[in-house]
């Protein structure tokens, strides 16, 4: 690596299988292998003694310690009280991510020759804050300078036009990894990456797909010996099956049959499982997707969007031949597949790139070191207008080639997939969430707007800071989850219906900060908003600390 | 929706409730780490979800007194409401047993067995079903009044299930009667079974009972509807506002939705499932009806019947329950025919009996009374053939039990009562033999026990009388023996007497001897009680309160009533209290201890306690403990300033010479100083006239001429180096003096500074001042 420039590597979290990436000297994203010398690192964790083990033998390891091996942490990430005990501790999600990261870092470390310090973390475009947040908070219990949380789809666009750069073009990315499922609509040109609209369900993956064969397996096996007898309830079968499920659904998307073994409590029988049936145990979790594919184009139509040039199919799970099959009897046009495993990682490790490029630069500006460059009108340019207008200089300056300094000159523009707004009376008195920042709205956002006190004398204002997927601009409570409370305190003899100002700021990574506002005497409260659904505070610390002194194989 | 029951859940005690807060937490800690483990799990993640996202509510309502309170309530009431439930499963097995007029004893054991309960139960059931015999009508015609109207076909099949004239069916019909075939299902293909379950799993997670419910639409609806129905509530679903186990739940049911009402061929499909799934219920009565590897004529009407309710038409209903059957080697009875055919056939059978039966009743009489007679023969003799006892019992007891009452039953009882008193008879000359051997053995207390074991056993045997006799005589023989071993125990200890004489009036309250012994102990109480003195006088001086207390203790347990009992728990009050107070001395002493060569810090210790505790009687003994701390304290610096003196004077280069026994010797005068000061050793005031008396005193090194030093020689020690060590006597007397008048003649005495930032200092001191002095020799 060039040793002007600090490295930012991209890091895909998955569910089942994460990776990590770079961009070398020629501006082209690379996915580093691990010890295992696999592209991809299974998402499991085994806790082996006083060792932990990540990766492709902790997998394999679940069969014979079922209890000791924790998979598919990114479901529960952002939810407080899952926890996961060993040895009477107790490890939220956050931590447990944190092994999966370092194992990737490690590997990377060994493969590279260098260390990773600063991340770009993906997420699924249909995390909330609270999972965006844990995210975050397991990159820092690793001990990375997290740099941005960035969207799955958003990096796979990103890698995708890098790839296949053209003029313009409005793709679907049709996100189905192990766990999530996100659909959306990206615009993407030659210097641009316009996120239009999105939608998904951060609760459907290619896990779905196993769970439906493991259900057909024990249905067979009662069948066959004829007992009702629940055989997950051996965590041992529950693993074993698992196991087959998912090789048989990899099987199935190469041949039409394969035969399964099932072995519990000393009966052994075999299944014979086709593609066929198949397809109709999952057909409903594919009615699922395109519905949601269905509902975001709707919400793109009234952007002005009624059509789209291409479908790209992201994700290990658009493998299954159902999936563009079903795709296209719907949508009339044939999804493209796009290096569905690794476009994730590169993506993201594009941004970091470029990221860097641009701290690389800040200094330089500050150093007024580049050549050529009027130094007197320093001061009016930044690093994107270097960029486009001395592209040469600054590839010599930083090292990199000019081809991939123009590559580098790619402006991200994402959404929210969330709706942001407070809890007011409508005139019946009615409670209502209003939503100052609307769902598919593009970010970075800043909205101001009034709001009015209710009563003569009123001391406080109670602001309840509210999370939904709506995309109107009044909700029901009912329909809203929420994120944080902030209370601004009045100043005495305030008369009623007095303005209060409520500023909501959300950056391109979902962070959402709050202000209020009293105008007439200035009186303000400024909240970020903590999510106390993620570890913090002697937790974390706890946490960090933990993790330095253990060693993850 | 109800959500469930967080006392069921946390699988807490409900009756009582439970109340303690830490056993609550646990209780959540425990179940928060089992459905961690489940989120992931292929069917049960939803469910383990959904339980995960109420901790925060269930720590509520947990926690808090009153909501907690109206939780256990509701739990109760559930329990109830599953308890009834699982009654109605027994309570249709009931029906199916009982339709042929009467259940067996075997039938109501293997019922007991299959459902995991009491016999009693079941018994108490059947009370119940008799009673209830309208209201399980009434249910189903209510069912099938749901459409509007009611067809004669079902109330047909209701007279059947029900054995019930169809007027009386009739009558409670309060709808429309319609003449129409039952409708027949059309045969579809049922959905995966795995499918199906994935559902039902679901619609539990959101408390609905099928996919209509669900989208809140009639089955009946056009599939037009159904469809847009489910994309609407797509959009709900969408809009929930946490993706929690429900929101999930329910978007996965969604998908079903769309995916089975695409097409009639699908609808259909679930439909027919829906049918199948009552299959289990079906399966659990086959499985009753067949409880003897075969199923009546009379029960198998009553399946199909039952099938048909269900929704399935007959033919699939005869061909299901035959292959089930089949699967498992069970017969039926006869094949099903028309019903109303076996209907006519019936009532022309009993009309021909009963024109017969006036002529054949006597025949059948006869011949009932021969095959009675027969069974009874046949009985006996079986009976008869076997060789023990025990067999010949269990064979008449088998045959009671089950078999109804005839002319030869009475017999049957006679024959089984004599065999049981023979039993009885033989089991009593066998505990007699045994009894006898023992007492022969001269063991006596174990042949007690074998007649007081079968006296238990059987109280009321027909050799009571005798029985008690001979328990009552063998009680006198070792009543006497032990008294006599009394009298022979004459050589062990007293208080080995004493516990034995204790031991025999326990066995004995009201023994023939129990006076005499009394008496015993008595005299033997005051020998007991001098010896106990001494005791308690020998652990009282060795501190050994504990022992005290127990020895005065036992005293006490053998003779409470004796006035010297009292004195003695007096003592032991106070043996009590010394304990305490040695504990307490211990502790700090301990404590003391612990502090080392920190002898004021170890001082502070009992310092404190007598401050807090200024009457307490360790007073004294902790003034002790200071005064030898205090002198410890002291010789430790003793040691620390020999060392340091001996060090100082070994640094004069060889002038100064310490010999031992403390003398020093001067070798520039060759005089000999005492390497001690008077203020090491008397911290009294040292006037003049004592320091005199004190030299004199001296007898340091074995010598005996110490005197008080010349000024000239003490000057000596501090004007020429190397110089003496100092000390803190701030001056020494001299041996010059002499008389001054002050206000009264005075003595004035030279005296020598030892301040080494000065020259030597010399003045005159009143000798009535408190001084000190070095001696010196010769």
């Amino acid at each position: 690596m060039n040793d002007q420039l600090k490295r930012i590597f991209g890091i895909d979290l998955g569910t089942t299988y994460s990776s990590i990436a770079y961009v070398d000297e020629y501006g082209k994203a690379v996915v580093l292998p691990n010890a295992e010398n696999q592209r991809v690192t299974p998402s499991v964790v085994f806790f082996d003694g006083d060792s932990i083990v990540v990766g492709e033998i902790a997998k394999e390891c679940s069969k014979l310690y079922p209890n000791e091996v924790v998979s598919f942490i990114k479901r529960s990430m952002g939810e407080s009280d899952f926890i996961y005990e060993y040895k009477k501790r107790a490890y939220r999600p956050e931590e447990l991510s944190s092994y999966v990261l370092r194992k990737l870092a490690q590997d990377a470390e060994t493969s590279l020759g260098e260390k990773v310090t600063d991340v770009v973390i993906t997420c699924p475009a249909y995390f909330g804050i609270n999972e965006r947040e844990a995210t975050r908070v397991a990159g820092e219990i690793a001990g990375f300078n997290v740099r941005q949380i960035i969207n799955e789809p958003t990096a796979a666009a990103i890698a995708y036009g890098a790839a296949e750069p053209s003029e313009k073009k409005v793709v679907l990315v049709y996100d189905l990894g192990g766990g999530t499922f996100d659909i959306t609509m990206i615009e993407i040109r030659i210097d641009s990456i316009e996120v239009i609209c999105t939608g998904g369900d951060h609760n459907l993956g290619g896990k779905d797909w196993d769970d439906r064969i493991v259900a057909y397996l024990v249905q067979e096996f009662q069948k066959t010996l004829d007992t009702d007898e629940d055989i997950l309830e051996d965590p041992d079968t529950w693993q074993d099956l698992q196991l087959s499920a998912e090789r048989s659904k990899k099987i199935l998307s190469q041949r039409d049959i394969t035969p399964i073994s099932i072995t519990h409590g000393g009966e052994r029988i075999k299944v014979v499982l086709e593609r066929k049936k198949f397809e109709e145990i999952t057909q409903d979790l594919l009615e699922r997707t395109v519905v949601f594919t269905q509902e975001m184009l709707q919400e793109a139509k009234a952007k002005g969007y009624s059509d789209f040039d291409e479908i790209i199919l992201v994700g290990g799970a658009t493998r299954m031949p159902q999936i563009p099959h079903r795709l296209k009897e719907e949508f009339g046009s044939e999804p493209k597949m796009f290096d569905p495993d690794e476009a994730v990682a590169k993506g993201a490790a594009i941004y970091g790139w470029k990221l860097s490029l641009n701290d690389g630069l800040a200094i330089r500006i500050a150093d007024k070191s580049i050549k050529g460059m009027d130094h007197d009108s320093i001061i009016d340019l930044t690093p994107d207008l270097i960029v486009k207008q001395m592209p040469q200089e600054v590839a010599d300056a930083v090292g990199y080639t000019i081809g991939a300094i123009k590559k580098s000159r790619v402006s991200i523009k994402d959404v929210t997939s969330k709706s942001f707004g407070v809890v007011v009376r409508n005139p019946e008195d009615r409670e209502l969430v209003y939503n100052l920042i609307v769902k598919n709205t593009p970010v970075p956002v800043d909205v101001t707007k009034a709001f009015f006190t209710a009563v003569v004398n009123q001391e406080t204002v109670f602001i309840r800071i509210m999370e939904n997927e709506s995309k109107e601009e009044t909700v029901f409570l009912s329909e809203s989850m929420e994120i944080g409370t902030a209370i601004l305190k009045l100043p005495n003899g305030l008369p009623a219906e007095q303005p209060i100002e409520i500023s909501f700021k959300l950056n391109e990574e979902g962070r959402l900060q709050i202000a209020a506002v009293e105008t007439k005497e200035s009186s303000s409260v400024n909240v970020a908003v903590e999510t106390k659904s993620v570890i913090h505070g002697k937790e974390l610390d706890e946490a960090i600390s933990r993790n330095q002194s253990i060693i993850i194989y | 929706m109800e959500r469930d029951n967080f006392y069921i859940i946390l699988d807490l005690s409900v009756d009582p409730p439970q109340t303690d807060f830490t056993k609550i937490e646990e209780a959540i800690k425990k179940k928060q780490t089992e459905w961690s483990r489940l989120r992931n799990h292929p069917i049960k993640g939803i469910k383990a979800q959904q339980y995960i996202g109420m901790i925060p509510e269930i720590r509520n309502v947990m926690m808090n007194p009153k909501l907690r309170e109206i939780e256990a309530r509701a739990a109760l009431e559930i329990i109830r409401k599953n308890e009834e439930s699982r009654f109605s499963n027994i309570d249709r097995h009931l029906e199916l047993l009982m339709s042929k007029g009467f259940i067996k004893e075997e039938e109501i054991f293997k019922l007991a067995k299959h459902h995991k309960v009491n016999v009693i139960e079941i018994r108490n059931r059947i009370k119940l079903k008799e009673q209830k015999k309208f209201s399980g009508l009434d249910k189903q015609i209510l069912n099938r009044m749901k459409k509007g109207y009611i067809t004669e076909a079902e109330i047909t099949i209701l007279s059947r299930i029900h054995d019930m004239d169809e007027k009386i069916i009739r009558k409670r019909i309060t709808c429309p009667i319609k003449n129409e075939k039952t409708p027949l299902l059309k045969k579809a293909k049922p959905l995966d079974p795995s499918i199906y379950s994935v559902i039902e799993d679901n619609l539990k997670i959101i408390g609905q009972s099928s996919l209509y419910d669900f989208l809140e639409i009639s089955p009946d609806s056009e599939l037009e509807d159904l469809l847009k129905r489910a994309k609407d509530k797509e959009i709900e679903v969408l809009k929930i506002r946490k993706k929690d186990a429900i929101a999930t739940a329910s978007g996965v049911l969604v998908g079903h939705c769309v995916s089975l009402f695409k097409n009639e061929k699908n609808k259909a499909s679930y439909d027919a499932t829906r049918a199948q799934a009552h299959l289990s219920e079906l399966n659990a009565d086959i499985s009753i009806a067949a409880i003897e590897g075969i199923v009546r004529a009379d029960n198998y009407e009553f399946l199909v019947d039952r099938a048909v309710e269900f929704g399935m038409n007959p033919e699939e209903a005869s061909d299901y329950i035959k292959k089930y059957c089949k699967n498992r080697n069970w017969k039926i009875e006869t094949v099903t025919k028309n019903h109303k055919n076996t209907r006519r056939f019936f009532v022309l059978v009993t009309a021909i009996l009963i024109f017969l039966s006036a002529g054949a009743y006597y025949g059948f009489y006869s011949y009932k009374n021969y095959k009675y007679k027969n069974e009874y023969n046949n009985i006996i003799a079986d009976a008869e053939s076997q060789e023990k006892l025990e067999d010949k019992i269990d064979i008449l007891r088998n045959y009671l039990s089950s078999h109804t009452k005839n002319p030869f039953t009475q017999q049957i009882q006679d024959r089984y009562e004599e065999y049981e008193k023979q039993k009885l008879l033989s089991e009593y000359d066998e505990i007699l033999k045994v009894a006898d051997n023992l007492i022969h053995q001269n063991n006596l207390d174990k042949a007690l026990d074998v007649y007081r074991q079968y006296h238990y056993k059987i109280p009321n045997s027909p050799q009571k009388t005798e029985l008690t006799s001979k328990i009552s005589r063998l009680n006198e023989i070792i009543e006497d023996r032990d008294f006599k071993a009394l009298e022979t125990n004459m050589n062990l200890e007293t208080i080995e007497r004493i516990a034995a004489y204790r031991k025999y009036l326990e066995k004995y309250p009201e023994g023939k001897q129990y006076q005499n012994v009394l008496m015993l102990l008595s005299e033997l109480g005051d020998a007991y009680y001098i010896t106990l003195k001494d005791e308690l006088a020998q652990c009282e001086k060795e501190k050994a309160f504990e022992k005290c207390i127990r020895l005065a203790g036992t005293f006490i347990t053998f003779y409470p009533e004796d006035n010297r009992s009292d004195e003695l728990k007096k003592l032991q009050k106070q043996y009590r209290q010394r304990l305490r107070e040695e504990m307490v001395l211990a502790e700090l002493r301990k404590k003391s201890q612990e502090k080392g060569s920190d002898y004021e810090a170890a001082k502070q210790i009992f310092i404190n306690y007598l401050n807090l505790n200024p009457n307490s009687p360790l007073k004294s003994r902790i003034q002790d403990e200071l005064r030898q701390l205090e002198k410890k304290f002291q010789n430790a610096k003793m040691s620390a300033l020999l060392e340091r003196n001996i060090g100082l004077l070994k640094a004069t280069g060889g002038r100064f010479v310490v010999r031992k026994e403390n003398i020093v010797t001067d070798t520039h005068t060759n005089l000999m100083w005492t390497l001690w000061d008077s203020t090491y050793s008397d911290t009294s005031c040292m006037d003049y006239e004592t320091a005199h008396q004190y030299v004199s005193g001296l007898r340091t090194g074995g010598y005996s001429d110490w005197r008080i030093p010349a000024p000239k020689e003490l000057v000596r020690l501090y004007k020429t180096e190397p110089f003496f060590p100092l000390t803190d006597a701030e001056w020494y007397w001299t041996s010059l003096n002499f008389k001054s008048y002050r206000d009264g003649w005075i003595q004035m005495v030279d005296v020598i500074f030892s301040d080494k930032n000065k020259d030597y200092q010399r003045k005159q001191i009143d000798s009535r001042r408190c001084g000190a002095v070095r001696a010196v020799r010769p």
